[in-house]
């Protein structure tokens, strides 16, 4: 990976005094110690990332900076004074800004509306929007964030959203700046302009932290390396004393064989599966040409609006195809709904796990056998030990634990929710398995156990279209890969030309 | 009993089939943590009713008689029956506010058609299939639509009362109440109104057709994430309509039953009742954020305000003031709802 321009800002000269000091921060949930004895220096006018796997205890850390959780013992020092913060709201007022995961935007509301908040300027009594636009104006602008400043937000981008989060974050003048995966939706170019607005926000002197599962990007983006592994502080090192095979051992504890291709010979190409000549949707998919065989694993690479999404929406029904040729498994004409899919034999991961892929209230359980009893089962009634057995097989099959199906899924970490979304799809044995970035979000274990749970999958027949936000992986799990650009295919390659770099270039209109 | 089981937790106690062996492996899989919250959402109910019983009782010993008993029972079973259906609407996230409209609907076309000279068991049937039809109306508009089935039955609440209206001109229909279809339905044995058997009986049905079926677990898997659901492959508006025209079905056979007991359709009958219906199941612990749900809950919340009503007439308080009361255990039921949810949110752990 290669962002230009961003990596040279810091590191170079002589650290300024931290402006905020945590020390000997412990946290525990239940039995589970979250955060042990963590000490942490965040330094003005530098980007300081935080590493760790799911579980390492980022989250809490972050969250107990925000003010959205007291630590069990430890203290913070914040320009040299004691500090400690009920909510977030003090810690807001303290100068600690926090752009959260999810984004907490009011949909309805428009960007000016949702950047006011609870702060909204007022004059006799009333709201004073023409003020709260000119004190917005400038920020939007440093941003870069160029949308009609009445739009409802829900009508943005996901990338456009996130720069609103950040701008409301800037209103208050922070000094801190906690960012948590603020990118983990976004495509690359979006991903850069984010990090140029980072950057330029370090640079005025601003304390950025900064929390990713993407190595190669903080490793371009930050100046300061923290790991952190089970609630312990592992190491902090400028970035360019570590390198990202480093970090992943830290990360781990052990050396990761994790995302090396275990390169399988492609199996002898089966029968065609999925065959679509011409097909368009209307503004998304035009003419699109894609063939796969039985037991391949297509990689759809492709900017968000590009395509890849609305060719597996069209494919799982929840698209109509306007005009071309469309052939399923055997049969004319893409599916009519996502029942008809389903019972075609074709399966959907979807990007977004809790709205659509998982119903978080119910046990774990539940959730591996929704499909089977909603679409395949014969039988009447529910017959539990039945059930049971199918579920335990199908976690198995998925690397999750199937001692604990009765657990919430909500329980469970992202990675081991993803893995009961795969198990759900498993335990139907689908013939086409269509991924919409099924990695997103998870840290390096568990990428590498869905990765094989793909690859498991494709070695007994069942095709995948695989579709990611982060275009190394094509080439880690692929056989082939289509690459579309405005809603059509403009190359294929075998997954051994599909580098990030060759990718990239064509998904954004440059020659590979 | 208690929060409607997952398919892999423990056999709730009522189920009567005893199989120790689920029991003891959904034990060894650490299901037993799941038990006392299960219980816990009726252990509420149950002190009500017991409270209630003993307290009235002891001030007013002729209250725990048989009658005054089978009495109290009978009145809960007028509409508890419709709240067992109401179940399967919250657990997938709708209500039903047109149940009492379609209670009275039912109950006047059956006296009219006895009234024409139609056999009584053939009218009841009639009732019955048009009080399904009615629910699935509402479903099949909410499909269509794309509505909440509560906002088609704002709508539907007053349609239906207002067809009542002019097909009675707002009169009671008195029927010639002699035959087995009257003596026999509208009966009493063992001193206990047959209304009061009907009224467990489905309870007992619904409740495993609920839990153990393919069907309920379809209702309870939509309603703890609908778009989920779609995704999985189910066809959520042949659901929903299938729920509507359930809870239908309850309202006829409840309408039917009322219709036996009494011998006459007034047109009124059921108005207001809406009320009652989803507060009994609310009552009983069936929570409003869909995916799961209680019936035997639903039969005690029914007999709790069946018999908080009797304890004030009791103690001589006013009908109307009951209101009050039963307002109030809606409150707080839906409170503990809340606060039980909001408990379990927090104990779990943040990564």
């Amino acid at each position: 990976m290669s962002v230009p321009d961003v990596t040279a800002a810091g590191g170079t000269t002589p650290a300024p005094a931290p402006v905020c000091v945590l020390r000997g921060i412990t946290k525990s949930f239940g039995a589970t110690r979250a955060l042990d004895g963590v000490d942490l220096e965040i330094v003005p006018g530098r980007v300081h990332a935080i590493l760790g796997e799911n579980g390492a205890g980022k989250s809490t850390l972050m969250k107990i900076l925000a003010g959205a959780e007291k630590p069990d013992s430890g203290h913070i020092e914040l320009g040299g004074q004691p500090a400690a913060f009920g909510t977030v709201r003090e810690a807001n007022d303290a100068g600690i800004a926090t752009v959260f995961q999810e984004t907490l935007l009011f949909g309805t509301l428009d960007v000016i509306e949702n950047m006011a908040g609870s702060s909204y300027p007022t004059s006799r009594g009333m709201v004073d929007r023409r003020r709260m636009e000119r004190t917005a104006a400038p920020i939007l602008r440093q941003i870069g964030l160029d949308v009609p400043l009445d739009r409802p937000v829900q009508e943005l981008t996901l990338a456009q959203r996130q720069l609103v989060e950040i701008a409301k974050a800037l209103l208050v003048r922070s000094r801190v700046l906690i960012l948590d995966e603020p990118n983990s939706a976004l495509q690359r170019q979006d991903s850069d302009r984010l990090f140029e607005v980072i950057r330029r926000l370090a640079d005025d002197g601003v304390a950025v932290l900064y929390i990713s599962h993407r190595l190669e990007e903080v490793f371009s983006l930050a100046d300061t390396v923290t790991v952190l592994r089970n609630g312990k502080r592992i190491a902090s090192v400028p970035v360019g004393e570590s390198s990202i095979p480093e970090a992943i051992e830290m990360m781990l504890g052990s050396k990761p064989e994790a995302l090396a291709r275990s390169l399988p010979t492609p199996a002898a190409p089966g029968a065609t599966v999925v065959s679509l000549t011409g097909v368009s949707t209307g503004r998304l998919v035009r003419g699109v040409d894609l063939t796969a065989r039985a037991g391949e694993i297509v990689g759809l690479a492709g900017l968000d609006d590009a395509g890849p999404r609305q060719v597996m929406r069209l494919l799982f029904g929840q698209l109509k195809a306007r005009s071309g040729q469309v052939e399923v498994l055997g049969r004319t004409g893409a599916p009519r709904s996502s029942a008809a899919a389903v019972r075609r034999g074709i399966a959907f991961v979807p990007s977004d796990r809790a709205e659509e892929g998982l119903a978080l209230a119910l046990p774990i359980l539940d959730n591996v056998v929704q499909v089977h009893v909603g679409a395949f089962s014969k039988s009447l009634v529910v017959r539990r030990r039945q059930l049971r057995r199918l579920a335990a097989r199908a976690l198995a099959d998925s690397g999750a634990d199937p001692a604990r199906m009765d657990a919430p899924v909500s329980e469970l970490s992202g990675g081991n929710q993803q893995k009961v979304v795969f198990a759900k799809w498993r335990a139907v044995t689908p013939k086409l398995v269509l991924l919409e970035d099924p990695a997103r979000g998870i840290d390096v274990g568990a990428k590498a156990e869905i990765f094989a749970s793909i690859r498991e999958l494709a070695r007994q027949g069942c095709t995948a279209l695989f579709f990611s936000t982060e275009f190394q992986e094509y080439a880690l799990i692929c056989d082939r890969v289509a690459v579309f650009r405005n809603g059509s295919v403009v190359a294929e390659m075998a997954a051994g030309e599909a580098t990030e770099h060759t990718l990239l270039g064509l998904v954004n209109g440059q020659a590979g | 009993m208690g929060s409607e089981p997952a398919i892999g937790s423990a056999p709730a106690t009522d189920d009567g089939s005893g199989r120790s062996t689920r029991g003891e492996m959904a034990a060894r899989l650490g299901v037993a943590a799941l038990r006392p919250r299960r219980l816990g959402n009726q252990l509420g109910v149950i002190a009500g009713i017991v409270i209630l019983l003993a307290v009235t009782g002891a001030l007013h010993s002729s209250f725990l008689s048989v009658p005054s008993l089978a009495n109290i029972a009978q009145a809960a079973a007028f509409f508890g029956i419709m709240s067992l259906g109401t179940v399967f609407l919250l657990a997938m996230r709708e209500m039903d506010l047109s149940v009492g409209s379609i209670y009275g609907l039912a109950i006047v076309v059956a006296g009219l058609l006895v009234e024409h000279h139609t056999n009584p068991w053939v009218a009841a049937i009639v009732g019955i299939v048009l009080a399904m039809v009615l629910g699935a109306v509402n479903g099949v508009i909410a499909s269509v639509f794309q509505l909440p089935v509560l906002i088609v039955t704002l709508g539907t609440l007053t349609a239906y009362m207002g067809i009542s209206a002019v097909l009675t001109g707002n009169t009671t229909i008195s029927v010639n109440a002699t035959g087995a279809f009257f003596t026999d339905l509208g009966g009493t044995y063992l001193r206990i109104p047959l209304l009061v058997y009907a009224f467990v009986v489905m309870a007992a049905l619904l409740s495993v057709l609920f839990r153990r079926t393919r069907f309920g677990f379809a209702v309870r898997s939509a309603g703890a994430n609908p778009r989920t659901a779609v995704l999985a492959g189910y066809r959520i508006n042949r659901l929903r309509i299938l729920v509507t025209a359930l809870s239908g079905l309850t309202c006829g056979i409840a309408a039917m039953l009322t219709f036996a007991y009494f011998g006459a359709a007034d047109p009124s009958q059921g108005n207001g009742y809406e009320i009652q219906v989803i507060a009994a199941a609310i009552i009983g612990g069936t929570s409003l954020a869909g995916g799961s749900g209680t019936v035997w809950g639903a039969l005690l919340g029914a007999l709790l305000i069946s018999l908080i009503s009797a304890a004030l007439i009791q103690f001589g308080v006013s009908a109307n003031a009951s209101y009050v009361v039963t307002g109030t255990v809606i409150v707080a039921a839906v409170s503990l709802d809340a606060l039980i949810r909001r408990a379990r949110n927090r104990r779990r752990t943040p990564g």
